[in-house]
């Protein structure tokens, strides 16, 4: 009565989740390759910040070379105007220098952690604000529900560009302010999709078992519900990152980020704008970086998504 | 459905239902669940689903009800109101002694692991993320989590045997299993906690005709060994006639009829479990039967018939009483309750 023969053939031992989302993703090229950016600009980050930071830097973004200025990438540096400490690495300045002789790759570099950790905090922060009140919004429905949902279509209304320039302006910039602010504006959209997967989870049988099993709320929701709500958070969240990465680049273009010296990609962007013509590169390599990294953030985002949408997945057995 | 055919004679059952005695484990009476129908841009209340309206019921320990009805009737609204997994509106549930319609969120809880449920769907029954051993052993970690890996880890084995599966399922994932598979594991996570009474909510009616066997077979054993008490729901009657020691036929919220499986399918006394036993295709090629159609469709639930709510369809009704009274439950024969005006 046993059907031990067709056990025989169930397949063979589990493959785990994160493999089988691996061999999905590996089909979408735009994906990977928005993956593989991904990588990259994280070692980049990383290595920016070892680089450019310290007493004495290897590579000082701030050093200000007047009789080097407007300088074109790969250019070789002259010995008689810099000292030898403050040449660049190499000999070359490989993208070239700023109005003040500043090193455009070390600012870069700096700028690139800038951007990485307003990425990931602030995203942090929206994806932790959202998921709470998604997930008390979709388990508990009626009177929290109504109230969760129109915060957010109050939040909705407010133009965000605005309201973060109002508090700037108010308190002043500081690169944590502008981190919490953009985290605490953007939680919207995750509220809404987490409280979205957990109505209709709310009516899986697993979850019903579950329950009957005697779980508390808080094992239901952390344990059986949050993680099968967690796809659709994890591509918003990587939209997200380029989304805040864009806003920090957008009110640093503004004069409203980091304070000076500490370079940031909007900054050398906005610096730039003066030169166009003279010194077309001091716009063009922090827009393009811009635009690649946000791209890339974007495109992963969107191969995750496909991934993870389980009609796509191909199921054993 | 026709492939099916029991496996142990009728007889069987009742010299096992003796010696378990009948203590009653389970009372349900007066039982309502009124869904609320939601319109227009303030959300007003603008009706209600009668899903289940005044069922009484009864389980004895170890006992087996099966409760049939077409699709939308409240048979499994009943179920999981039973397991206090829905709300009851009005009505008493009484389980060992105790009400249990309105205890708090914690004692309820303590309670659940006396009261399991297996589910229709066996796809969407068990949690994608989990393993094997990780869906039976859910229970087990939230009642007896101070017993310590090793004994959960035996538990599984134990409990993957006892369905049938071999134990190195524990580490696999549902969607390697089959259908017939996946039931098993969800029988298993129902006994983990050794409960007494088991809401099966159309547990075969998902599955092929074969595996239909093999699982209807597996809880029988189980039933027998275990000293288990079933609420068995299921719209086919042959199914629920093998298995069950008592019937009760629901139709749009209402028990027309309840008794022993035997008596009702012998001699249905209500017109609607005549209708439904005619329909049920016999294995003999030669016997004469004949076919009940019921006329129209099942009224909603939303706005049901005044009086009886069967009357529109009724093949015998009188247009003096059953439009306009509501019949209520009686006792026609011992231990046979049909709610029906006409039957004498």
């Amino acid at each position: 009565m046993t059907d031990d023969s067709s056990l025989e053939s169930a397949g063979k031992p589990a493959a785990s989740p994160l493999w089988e989302t691996w061999r999905t993703l590996r089909r979408n090229y735009l994906g990977v390759a928005g993956m593989v950016f991904f990588l990259v600009f994280l070692v980049v980050a990383v290595f920016g910040v070892a680089v450019t930071s310290g007493r004495h830097p290897i590579m000082d973004p701030s050093h200000i070379r007047l009789k080097e200025r407007l300088k074109g990438p790969l250019s070789h540096y002259n010995p008689k105007a810099v000292e030898d400490e403050h040449k660049p690495p190499l000999g070359v300045y490989l993208l070239g220098t700023d109005q003040l002789g500043r090193d455009i790759l070390a600012r870069m570099l700096q700028g690139a952690w800038v951007s990485l950790t307003v990425g990931f905090v602030a995203v942090g922060i929206s994806i932790t604000v959202g998921v709470f009140f998604g997930g008390l919004a979709g388990y508990f429905g009626h009177w929290a529900d109504a109230v969760i949902m129109r915060l957010v279509d109050i939040m909705l209304c407010i133009p965000r560009f605005i309201l973060i320039l109002t508090i700037l302006a108010l308190w002043g910039p500081g690169l944590f302010k502008i981190m919490v602010i953009v985290g605490l504006t953007s939680w919207m959209g995750t509220t809404r999709f987490v409280r979205a997967e957990f109505l209709s989870l709310r009516q899986q049988d697993f979850v019903t078992a579950a329950k009957a099993l005697g779980s508390s709320h808080l094992r239901l929701i952390f344990r059986h519900m949050l993680p099968n709500a967690l796809a659709p958070v994890l591509v918003s969240a990587t939209i997200g990152i380029a989304t805040a990465i864009l806003l920090e680049a957008g009110l640093s273009f503004l004069g409203f980020g980091v304070p000076p010296p500490h370079a940031t990609w909007g900054k050398i962007l906005a610096s730039g704008r003066e030169y166009l013509f003279d010194a077309p590169w001091l716009t063009y390599i922090p827009g393009v970086t811009i635009l690649v990294v946000v791209l890339s953030f974007n495109l992963f985002g969107e191969g995750l998504r496909d991934t993870l949408n389980p009609k796509l997945r191909q199921r054993g057995a | 459905m026709t492939g099916w055919r029991p496996k142990i004679e009728k007889d069987s059952k009742h010299q096992r239902a003796t010696p378990t005695g009948s203590e009653t484990l389970l009372e349900v009476h007066n039982l309502k669940k009124y869904f609320p129908v939601r319109r227009g841009l303030l959300r007003r209340i603008v009706a209600h689903i009668q899903a289940v309206d005044g069922v009484d019921l009864s389980i004895r320990r170890g006992g087996c009800l099966g409760l049939v009805g077409e699709s939308g009737c409240g048979k499994t609204t009943t179920g999981r109101i039973i397991l206090r997994l829905i709300e009851p509106d009005d009505g008493q549930i009484i389980f060992e002694g105790t009400r249990i319609e309105s205890l708090p969120d914690n004692q309820m809880r303590l309670l659940r692991r006396k009261m399991q449920i297996i589910f229709q769907d066996p796809f969407s029954s068990l949690n994608p993320r989990f393993t094997v051993g990780g869906i039976i052993s859910e229970g087990l970690k939230i009642f007896e989590a101070d017993k310590g890996r090793q004994y959960i880890n035996a538990r599984i084995v134990e409990l993957l045997r006892t369905v049938g599966l071999s134990p190195d399922a524990a580490r696999r994932y549902p969607h390697e299993f089959s259908g017939g598979q996946r039931q098993r594991i969800g029988i298993a996570r129902a006994l983990a906690l050794n409960p007494k009474f088991i809401v099966c909510d159309e547990p075969v009616s998902a599955l092929d005709a074969s595996i239909q066997a093999q699982v209807i077979n597996l809880l029988e054993e189980l039933q027998e060994r275990l000293g288990l008490a079933y609420l068995f729901i299921a719209h086919d009657l042959s199914v629920v006639r093998h298995i069950s020691d008592e019937i009760a036929v629901m139709y749009l919220g209402w028990i027309v009829e309840r008794g022993p499986a035997d008596e009702v399918c012998e001699d249905p006394l209500h017109p609607y479990t005549k209708a439904l036993l005619s329909a049920v295709p016999s294995a003999d090629p030669h016997a004469r039967r004949k076919r009940i159609m019921l006329k129209g469709d099942v009224p909603t639930p939303v706005n049901p018939p005044p009086g009886c709510r069967f009357c529109p369809r009724c093949f015998t009704s009188d247009s003096s009483v059953c439009p306009v009274e509501v019949p209520p439950e009686r006792e026609v024969r011992p231990g046979r309750f049909v709610r029906c005006h006409l039957v004498k």
